[in-house]
């Protein structure tokens, strides 16, 4: 039976959740559809530089799986696209998926960047990156970040001169070597019927501009970071190139990390967000190793080293990195802008002390909420934001064939987002052979 | 030298900027082609593009190439790719090498002088040892489209059944008498609130029911050999001494004289040498305690359908399966005697003892009751043999804090006057399981944090509880009815099953997974997954996923396949060179080698199946006679000579 | 071990129903993380830290010779920052305020 198919499956989403569930189904000879809604694959993991508790190198782990996608002649990768509805249909599903135009042709590409080098939208005229998370720009026409998968080049219609204004520029057009800029490129609406879909979404942050978190001074003082900005300069790729520098290009001799912020709060989020506090003490061990010079607070009310390693980084990171934990939680950071400094006033619960610190960055390690597409809501297996699922399985939902993994269940790290995506893959096979034995069967 | 004609293409990549912001890769490429042998060598912007690749199968094609080198990124990333690439031009992939310029010189060096002549050394190196290379075929390995899942307890039933669903044969192995594992002890899983029996129960029952699943109790694997697609396992299975007849009636039970705890209740009842470990249990029939036992046959003669033999003995099963699936779960900690005063008295129980007090099929009906009375005050101490006691892992077992705020609730619902507190490090709610803390808080649970362990000292009827509450450094004294101290989960014998199945374990004494984050429910082995708790800590949730993860490879690998190709990067022995000392066999961590004999003479002999193409057979042959193919002497000393200079 | 003060959970009861009456029982719901200590505008000016916190650790612990001699309790204006700041909705100053009531009814009008 080598080659022939069992069945089809779309996977929606393009984190590591969803990579993983689609490579294991390609594996099994499924026919996938994997589905992303930005112009690349690797969700949030992308935009780790370094991972707990091993300290691997996301994009050295993650690039391999991404190419791998892409080397499956069973998975069928469609991005810019977003699911707009899903319909049962029998034992199928009906997915209307909305894919944007890319205005490059992606056969023709070969992702050279010399369009980037030559659009004229950049600096005021560019965007916000979205891969450094707004601390740097990006030109109208984009690669994504240098492990893009596919490492073709996009067009941002909002910025973009020519589409803008219908006329003019077309600079990456004169220069493409491989003639595949398209400006007449449009939106398409595309038809997939498949026997199970996998739900792979991932999650958003909680907007640190809330009213009740703007006592930690978010986007009113330049050097409150959230911990995913943090991640980005951290990483050679990010818009510092690595280097540990404030916004004035200073070397910070204080870092204070501030956990909880948005989870763990009777107004916001009442749940833990899970991952966050294994996120701040790898960006303090991280910060050290750029610059052992440096003094790290992490603030925090509970250190939740529940998987497995995480107990021993924890232990390494007090104890070798010298990282100060202080059980505590600040009610506020104000600035002394005579000394250019931050201060954060907090309670060491563990000494019943009243502190006051002072800092040159704070870091938030950033409350996290399932992203959930509306479809589901719609198949009605939501309730007060949260996916509903069957109490013995968790990644099964009450709609027999909808599957949904990672971040968009529950808060979650990478390992158990791999787990639930292999784990998902293993369903779908349940699903799709179970479903035919018996007409088989009946038929002999 | 292979052949005098070769005929080699270079290629140099610039990945973007990537490489060529350091790296000079023209000169790079110039420099290749006056090496004698290159007939081409180009450099291009991306040659794992469509372009790039194009470019090397038009070579081929067109320059009748015989001999390929990539100077790129990391082999890691594409060396598929370009093998790929190579063999779709009809030449044989083997006769490509892949230098990394990337990860081992532009990312590493600052100095693009330096970095460019690093570059040009690398790539003649490769040249060198691309002139020695031969062509390779893959091997293909036929595959048994059956798999072995060792250990029934959630993670394993999970694995076993979506396998059957799909379709593959299953063997599943316990080596306990009955099916479930650890969760059949459990009188509530946190947070479904679902009876640990009757959680699995459903699933027992639908896997014995399948006609492709073979299920076989008191078994354990003794040995393994063989390799992905086709391991040979050898089981011993301990007699049950019960035969299938047995109606459950009880009269042997009756009739036997000798007592022992009952681990099946936590140790807090007695139960016979031959006893239904409890009611839902499969297989559904009575078993012996072999250790209890003294083979006194009152049972046989009070068993009214002659179901008992004592004579029986144990017998051994071989199977050939595809792969297997370790799923041995954990052991929960055992307290040593006078530990936070367990032992001395009755009334410090662990949270397995507690379980059983709280489950309305348990010892005491679900009454909570100890020595007939009710405790009020009851004190729970976590991390014991996790963070703290007598003998720890030094991780965290994960799933305690949630269970804990669980069973304070149960304890509540049933007296609601209990005054309960929980001595913990810190609360490790992780999750959605917050809301289970924030329920304990609002249910008047009393949360004291300690950072030196308490101590616990028992006077009278009550035990007193010492610790210093760390967050108003105050030392307080708690008199208790009841302590509760919270066991942490520890490997169920890892050492044997690494032993056995040649795997390793992580500082925490648990299975190694072969990477921890990317492929947590695989081992080094390929063929041989991990599932649940047996990998560390995890909840009955997270091992039900783990199952079913480690179950998704064995589908990707044997599902409607036939056979599997496995690269020929292995050791191969030179027979007329061998003299036969199998200093190599006794080296192989794979157990690949074994004898042969070619006439009278004894040589060794490679698996090529087994090998995992460590090389460190090739390295110990004192003959030079074990060479690894694709690292071969000759290979690497073309490739040492020619970074010395000395062009060949 | 004498230096060790013995926990009362019938103090801890008889508070919790006193200030379940007065609707100031949401302190239960503390989990001891320290912000209404900073929070707290007089804590730091008068050098008593830390404040509810401790205050209502008390409480859970029943730990009554502390409670009645705890000068906080009756130093607190009720300004309401704490609980104003507070992740937890455990609402501090209601605590604070109805426990000096209880204080004062129950031990200081009594000496
Ligand atoms: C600062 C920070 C540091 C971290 N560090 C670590 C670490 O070191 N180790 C670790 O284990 N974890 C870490 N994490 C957590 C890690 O990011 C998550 O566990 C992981 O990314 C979850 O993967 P996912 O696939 O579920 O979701 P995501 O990575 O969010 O992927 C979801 C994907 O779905 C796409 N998508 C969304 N909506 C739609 C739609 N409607 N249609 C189509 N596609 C859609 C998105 O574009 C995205 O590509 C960190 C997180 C942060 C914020
Ligand atoms: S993981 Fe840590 S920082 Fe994140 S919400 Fe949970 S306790 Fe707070
Ligand atoms: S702020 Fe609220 S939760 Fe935190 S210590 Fe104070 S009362 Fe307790």
């Amino acid at each position: 039976m080598e080659g022939a198919k069992l069945g089809e499956v779309a996977v929606v989403g393009g984190g590591i959740a969803g990579i993983q569930a689609a490579l294991d189904l390609a594996d099994t000879e499924f026919k996938v559809y994997l589905i992303e809604r930005s112009p690349s694959i690797g969700g949030r993991m992308a935009q780790l530089d370094k991972t707990f508790p091993t300290l691997d190198c996301a994009s050295c782990i993650l690039t391999p799986k991404m190419a791998e996608v892409l080397r499956k002649d069973n998975i069928e990768l469609l991005t810019l696209a977003e699911v707009v509805d899903v319909i049962k249909n029998g034992n199928k599903f009906k997915l209307t998926i909305k894919q944007r135009p890319r205005y490059v042709d992606t056969n023709k590409c070969t992702g050279c960047g010399t369009c980037v080098e030559k659009c004229t939208a950049r600096g005021k005229l560019g965007a916000p990156d979205e891969f450094n998370e707004g601390l740097s720009t990006r030109t109208a026409v984009y690669i994504p970040f240098p492990q893009a998968v596919p490492k073709k080049a996009v067009i941002d219609p909002n910025i973009c001169l020519r589409l803008r204004y219908k006329r003019g520029c077309g600079i990456c057009e004169k220069v493409c070597p491989a003639n595949a800029i398209n400006f007449n490129d449009t939106e398409r609406i595309l038809n997939l019927t498949v026997d199970a879909v996998i739900v792979a979404t991932g999650y958003k942050f909680i907007d640190p501009r809330l009213p009740e978190l703007s006592i930690y001074g978010y986007g009113k003082y330049p050097e409150v970071y959230t911990n995913i900005e943090f991640e980005r300069i951290l990483d050679a790729r990010g818009p510092t190139g690595g280097a540990l520098i404030k916004k004035d290009g200073s070397h910070p001799e204080r870092i204070v990390f501030i956990q909880c912020v948005g989870s763990r709060h009777y107004k916001i989020n009442p749940y833990c967000s899970a991952y966050c506090c294994m996120a701040s003490i790898k960006q303090a061990i991280l910060a050290k190793e750029h610059e052992p010079k440096v003094d790290v607070t992490i603030l925090y009310m509970d250190i939740r080293a529940y998987g497995k390693g995480f107990q021993d980084f924890y232990n390494r990171a007090e104890n070798e990195y010298g990282i100060r934990f202080i059980k505590g939680r600040t009610a506020g950071i104000t600035e002394d802008p005579s000394k250019k400094k931050l201060i954060v006033k907090y309670e060491d619960v563990m000494r019943g002390t009243i502190e006051t610190m002072e800092t040159d960055m704070v870091v938030l390690a950033l409350g996290i909420v399932p992203n959930i597409p509306s479809f589901l809501n719609r198949l009605g297996v939501v309730r007060n934001g949260r996916v509903i699922t069957r109490p013995g399985d968790p990644i099964s939902t009450y709609v027999d064939g909808i599957f949904v993994i990672g971040a968009t269940l529950n808060p979650t790290d990478i390992p158990d987002a791999v787990l639930q995506g292999s784990a998902a893959a293993a369903r779908v096979t349940e699903h799709v052979l179970r479903r035919k034995t018996p007409f088989e069967v009946m038929r002999s | 030298m292979r052949d005098k004609d070769v005929r080699i293409g270079v290629y140099i990549c610039h990945c973007g900027t990537n490489i060529a912001g350091i790296v000079d890769v023209e000169e790079v490429a110039r420099y290749a082609s006056s090496i004698p042998g290159v007939v081409v060598a180009r450099h291009y912007t991306f040659m794992c593009s469509e372009t790039g690749q194009n470019m090397i199968k038009d070579d081929i094609k067109n320059l009748k190439l015989n001999g390929v080198v990539v100077a790129a990124c990391s082999p890691a990333l594409h060396e598929v790719t370009f093998k790929n690439a190579v063999k779709e031009a009809g030449l044989n992939p083997y006769l490509f090498e892949m230098v990394n310029i990337r990860e081992h010189c532009s990312w590493t060096h600052t100095d693009r002088r330096l970095a460019t002549e690093k570059a040009k050394d690398l790539v003649r190196m490769a040249i060198a040892k691309v002139k020695e290379l031969e062509p390779l075929e893959e091997v293909k390995a036929e595959v048994v489209n059956s798999v072995l899942v060792v250990g029934s307890g959630v993670a394993g039933l999970s694995a076993a059944l979506t396998l059957a669903r799909a379709g593959l044969t299953v063997y599943i192995i316990d080596k306990r008498p009955v099916l479930g594992g650890f969760v059949t002890r459990l009188v509530n899983i946190a947070p479904i609130g679902i009876r640990g029996r009757e959680f699995v129960k459903p699933m027992i029952d639908e896997l014995v029911e399948m006609p492709n699943v073979k299920v076989l109790t008191n078994a354990e694997v003794i040995s393994v050999e063989g390799g992905v697609g086709n391991f040979k396992v050898r089981i011993r299975q301990r007699p049950t001494y019960i035969s299938d007849l047995c109606t459950l009636c009880g009269y042997c039970e009756k009739a036997c004289p000798i007592e022992v705890p009952n681990e099946y209740e936590g140790k807090l009842t007695m139960r016979k040498a031959i006893y239904l470990p409890f009611k839902e249990a499969y297989p559904p029939k009575y078993v012996i305690d072999e250790n209890a036992c003294t083979k006194c046959g009152k049972c046989i003669d009070a068993c009214p359908v002659k179901a008992i033999d004592l004579s029986v003995k144990e017998r051994y099963i071989d199977l050939n399966v595809g792969a297997i699936i370790i799923a041995v779960g954990h052991e929960p900690y055992e307290p040593d005697k006078g530990e936070f005063g367990y032992g001395l008295t009755r009334r410090v129980i662990t949270s397995l003892q507690l379980e059983r007090l709280l489950d309305e099929e348990g010892p005491t009906g679900g009454r909570f009751i100890i020595d007939g009375k009710v405790p009020k005050t009851i004190v729970f101490i976590s991390c014991v043999g996790s963070l703290i006691g007598n003998k720890t892992t030094n991780a965290c077992s994960r799933r305690c804090c949630s269970t804990i705020t669980y069973d304070t609730l149960k304890i509540l619902s049933k007296n609601p006057d209990s005054h309960i507190y929980i001595l913990y490090r810190d609360i490790r709610t992780y999750g959605f399981e917050e809301e289970l803390y924030w329920k304990a808080l609002e249910n008047g649970v009393v949360f004291v944090k300690f950072e030196e362990p308490p101590k616990v000292e028992v006077m009278g009827d009550k035990i007193m509880v010492y610790v210093r509450e760390a967050t108003i450094n105050k030392n307080i004294v708690i008199p208790a009815d009841l302590v509760v101290l919270f066991v942490g989960m520890t490997p169920s014998n890892a050492g044997e099953i690494v032993r056995i199945f040649k795997l390793s374990r992580t500082a925490d004494g648990f299975i190694r997974e072969a990477h921890l984050k990317l492929r947590p429910a695989e081992t080094p082995t390929e063929g041989i997954f991990l599932a649940g708790a047996a990998a560390g800590p995890k909840g009955v949730m997270e091992s039900v996923i783990h199952g079913a993860a480690a179950a998704s490879k064995a589908l990707a690998l044997l599902l409607n396949k036939k056979y599997i190709l496995r690269e020929p990067l292995v050791a191969k022995v030179d027979e007329e060179l061998c003299s036969g000392c199998l200093i190599c066999v006794g080296m192989c961590p794979f157990n690949a080698i074994s004898v042969k004999y070619v006439g009278e003479r004894r040589v060794a002999t490679v698996n090529p199946l087994l090998c995992m193409g460590c090389g460190t057979c090739a390295a110990a042959c004192p003959s030079g006679a074990m060479e690894h193919n694709g690292f071969k002497d000759k290979q690497i000393l073309a490739q040492v000579r020619a970074f010395a200079g000395v062009v060949v | 071990m004498s230096k060790h003060i013995e926990v009362r959970p019938e103090i801890y009861t008889k508070i919790r129903d006193f200030m379940k009456k007065l609707g100031a029982d949401d302190f239960i719901k503390c989990f001891n993380c320290g912000t209404c200590t900073v929070a707290c505008p007089i804590a730091e000016v008068l050098g008593i830290v830390p404040f509810s916190r401790k205050i209502i650790r008390y409480i859970m612990l029943g730990l009554e010779e502390d409670l009645v001699n705890s000068k906080e309790i009756l130093l607190c204006l009720h300004c309401g920052e704490c609980s104003e700041y507070c992740p937890k909705g455990a609402n501090p100053a209601e605590t604070m305020h109805a426990l000096k009531t209880y204080i004062i009814q129950n031990y200081l009008l009594k000496r």
